[in-house]
């Protein structure tokens, strides 16, 4: 497979860099304009909530994490990615693709909806997404959302993650990328991508192999991943319809479970896809509309360490399709969203244990969503309202309403406040034994502001509860990000937050969630040479029978020459030093954290 | 609860609605964030009651022209160049644009068209050039069919600046590349156009190192290109070229005809330098504008 992935992208890059771009046109469009006055970062505020707005209007707080910061990384998943975002917490667990879970400011990974193109990627027996799973060749934007999001999306207590794959590429039949990284322990990452543009009809694809023999003992991974786009304009320019089919094949060893004498596998294959119609009613008035549709099949087989004889067998089967509608219609301050989306969900799961026969069991469960929505951005002057309710009827969980308000607040043409209220709820484990969702409120007001010379800073103090029906709990804290200009290539980035997670039960701290978190950053870019020198570090508090260690900052460095560059082509060969100072940082010594490897690769874009 | 929350968020939703006949109609191309600080600064100055924004990008094939005639507004905006190109076939309303770079270029001028334009005047590079860094001939690269108008403006006002202009033109970023090794000992100053033939990643790095070998101080017209060995740039501040185009739209919503208020360039923009670069060039750190 991987030979013959490697031998397709040579074949097709030797093929097509022969072929002549097409001259860029004359007459340059705004974005290729202002592209020439600055950087890209600061062009970037549209954000793909249910309404989409620009970041000044919006009340939420809101990351975009765009394709060059990804590549900036040199990073293989979407667990790499989110863990250089302060507010949110990674719990990397060995090779990459390992099945890594994560948490936005004390929400843990399964009050989280991870989206790509619209459909959910969070399973439904237990509601959690494998981010480590979630390869980035074809990620053209990451928007994390930190807080409740339900009134726009449903199940979302904690937040969303929002994945934009890339679009195909136009002005061009084809183009394209390719992409290996070799390092220690085996792990090696192939990719490539194709894209293009035929008159009305575009085309992206991209695909890779993803492998490593892991940092501990039992801990290798491999993933196989096919992504397609096929996008075809309407004419008139009054729409578009697209096709996408997103395959992931990941088989993983997920450690040594020494506390109950276990080995586990764990083989997931997933499917998803969408056809997607955008199009252009009246001149005030457009409708979207998503056919979506998704499998998820994974198979966990346990064995004795001792004997090495099979202990448990799990295997589940998910299926969900669905779709959903939408009205946006433009008119005076307002732009309102309206729509209404339906989900049907099937899960089969069967456990057995070859030594105890009669602890088998099978079960079934499914669940039937409808949600409606609406929402609406008023825009006055500087002030900016989002009032949005949601209304969701669930056949495993009952109904449950989601309402939010926000605003935004342009002080100056510099500072921005912002406030948020929702309502929010999550969906349980689908298993028997837990039926009962959470749902909770939170709060949050915060400032942005470029005003001190050189530097960016945003400030957000949060306040969020869940609940169920037997414990309340609360989790409030600050989140502090800053990132200076660029000077002489050169720029830093800090960030900084302070979660204080309390059952109100039991009056006690919740383990497991990081109380303190330091993101510090040192970035040079003078477009030859790149690196970025990025550090870690979480206090998680839990308690001392999980054996974690955390009093050390992980620091990553990622290099990068670009050899050669003309207006199409690019050639950069780039290197990766993980975990420098060998510092452990794991909250569960199960999960013992990567030591200190190296990694380096080559990409060629066309 | 429930009742009560539905009842606020239908008053939320209701309000504003009266807005149909805006007196000033925004059209812009996309949602960035300098056009964001344009609009801010218009309507600062602007003095309007109601706006309407039609955003191209949301807007798909819809009729634009017909939705600002229907809209009967006393004023349109064109943020950006897409935006005024569309809006050529308006002519019985005034429309004043602002972040655009060649206005010419869109097929808009006409009696009902002014603006801000986003370039900042020939002359006042020229007199950088000449009066601050001594420079007596002035390199120029640019691609006809991006930047030719600039170029010819350029060349209008170095005749009557008494600077000689050295201009190549480029049909391709490799030509650029060859063009600039041309200069060499011919050229005092390097100025750069907006021009995205000439300026790319690529071309940067060969004129920050000819700027270096032949120590020849380079011009840009963004501050971004500070840092890739240009030495000086005049910035424009989005939000102060908004505020320009509010105060020109209150004029003609006062009564002034169009051609009364004509097309102004950037009323203020702001010198900025690289001092590492003025160093190593060897020119004097506390440079002025001329």
């Amino acid at each position: 497979m991987k030979r013959w992935l490697l031998c397709a992208l040579l074949c097709l890059f030797t093929t097509f860099s022969a072929i002549s771009p097409i001259r860029a046109e004359d007459n340059a469009s705004d974005r290729e304009t202002l592209g020439l006055y600055y950087e890209p970062h600061d062009l970037e505020i549209a954000v793909a909530t249910r309404s989409p707005r620009p970041l000044s209007h919006s009340a939420e707080n809101i990351t975009v994490i765009t394709a060059d910061d990804i590549e900036r990384l040199n990073a293989h998943t979407l667990a790499e990615v989110l863990n250089t975002v302060a507010g949110v917490q990674v719990d990397l667990r060995g090779a990459p693709s390992i099945g890594a879970t994560f948490e936005l400011a004390g929400a843990t990974s399964r009050h989280i909806l991870v989206l790509i193109d619209g459909v959910t990627i969070n399973d439904q027996l237990d509601n959690i997404a494998f981010t480590g799973q979630i390869p980035v060749q074809n990620i053209e934007r990451v928007e994390i959302v930190k807080g409740p999001a339900s009134s726009a999306w449903g199940s979302a207590l904690g937040g969303v993650v929002n994945v934009v794959t890339k679009e195909p590429q136009k002005g061009s039949r084809f183009g394209g990328a390719a992409y290996f990284s070799g390092g220690e322990r085996g792990t090696r990452d192939g990719r490539g991508e194709l894209s293009g543009t035929m008159g009305s009809l575009g085309y992206y694809l991209a695909g890779g192999n993803l492998r490593g023999d892991g940092f501990r003992p039992f801990n290798a991974s491999e993933r196989s991943d096919l992504y397609a786009k096929l996008r075809w304009d309407i004419p008139e320019n009054r729409g578009t319809v697209r096709l996408t089919l997103n395959y992931q094949k990941i088989g993983v060893e997920e450690g040594l479970f020494t506390w109950r004498d276990a080995t586990s596998r764990l083989t997931n294959r997933q499917l998803f896809s969408t056809l997607s119609l955008d199009y252009a009613l009246s001149d005030r008035l457009t409708l979207s509309g998503t056919l979506k549709g998704s499998r998820l099949d994974y198979n966990r087989n346990e064995s004795l360490i001792s004997t090495g004889e099979p202990s448990a067998f799990i295997s589940n089967d998910e299926i969900t399709v669905g779709g959903a509608t939408l009205l946006t219609w433009r008119q005076g301050l307002h732009t309102v969203t309206g729509g209404v989306e339906y989900d049907h969900g099937k899960s089969d799961t069967s456990v057995s244990y070859p030594a105890w026969p009669d602890y088998n069991s099978a079960f079934s469960v499914r669940n039937d969503k409808w949600g409606l929505f609406l929402n609406d951005t008023i825009v006055w002057g500087p002030f900016a309202l989002t009032p949005a309710v949601r209304y969701d009827l669930t056949s495993a969980t009952g109904d449950h309403f989601s309402p939010s308000i926000g605003a935004a607040y342009s002080l100056t043409d510099k500072t921005i406040l912002r406030a948020f209220a929702a309502k929010g709820y999550s969906l349980p484990r689908l298993r028997p034994e837990f039926r009962t969702p959470e749902k909770g409120w939170s709060i949050q007001g915060g400032l942005e502001t470029s005003e001190i010379p050189f530097l960016w800073l945003r400030g957000t103090w949060f306040r969020s509860t869940a609940e169920d029906p037997t414990d309340r709990t609360v989790r409030e804290g600050v989140e502090v990000e800053a990132r200076t200009v660029p000077l002489f290539n050169t720029w830093l980035t800090a960030g900084y937050v302070f979660t204080d997670a309390t059952s109100r039960s039991t009056n006690t701290e919740i383990p497991g969630v990081a109380r303190d978190r330091w993101d510090l950053g040192l970035h040079y870019d003078d477009r030859t040479i790149r690196g970025a020198l990025t550090g870690h570090y979480a206090w998680w508090n839990t308690p001392g029978d999980w054996g974690g260690k955390y009093k050390n900052f992980i620091w990553d460095l990622n290099l990068g020459w670009r050899l050669y560059r003309d207006r199409t082509t690019e050639t950069e060969i780039f290197f990766t030093g993980h975990n420098l100072f060998n510092g452990r940082q794991y909250p569960d010594e199960t999960f013992i954290n990567p030591s200190r490897w190296f990694e380096g690769g080559l990409r060629i874009t066309w | 609860m429930t009742t009560r929350i539905l009842h606020i968020l239908a008053f939320l939703l209701l309000w504003g609605f009266p807005a149909f006949a805006a007196e000033v109609v925004v059209v812009q191309g996309e949602r960035m964030a300098p056009f964001e600080a344009a609009l801010r600064g218009f309507k600062a100055t602007a003095g309007v009651r109601s706006v309407e924004r039609l955003v191209l990008s949301e807007q798909r094939g819809a009729d634009v022209v017909r939705s600002v005639r229907e809209a009967r507004p006393r004023v349109v905006l064109a943020i950006g160049r897409e935006a005024l190109a569309r809006l050529k076939e308006i002519r019985e309303i005034p429309v004043v644009y602002v972040m655009v770079a060649t206005p010419e270029s869109t097929g808009a001028a006409s009696r009902n068209v002014t603006g801000v334009a986003m370039n900042v005047p020939a002359e006042r590079y020229l007199a950088f050039a000449r009066g601050t860094l001594a420079g007596r001939r002035v390199g120029l690269l640019f691609d006809p069919a991006r930047t030719g108008a600039l170029a010819k403006e350029a060349a209008q006002a170095a005749e009557r600046q008494g600077v000689a202009l050295v201009s190549r033109e480029v049909r391709s970023p490799r030509q650029a590349m060859q063009q600039l090794a041309t200069l060499r000992g011919k050229v005092d100053v390097l100025w750069l156009l907006p021009d995205p033939t000439v300026v790319t990643a690529e071309t940067m790095e060969a004129i920050a190192l000819f700027s270096q070998e032949n120590r020849v101080p380079v011009i840009a017209f963004a501050a971004k290109y500070l840092q890739n060995g240009a030495l000086a740039a005049f910035e424009v501040d989005p939000a102060d070229m908004g505020r320009q185009a509010g105060r020109m739209a209150r004029r003609i919503m006062d009564g002034a005809a169009v051609e009364q208020v004509p097309a102004e360039a950037p009323a203020r923009t702001t010198l900025r330098l690289n001092k590492t670069v003025a160093r190593n060039l060897g020119v004097s750190p506390d440079l002025r504008e001329e």
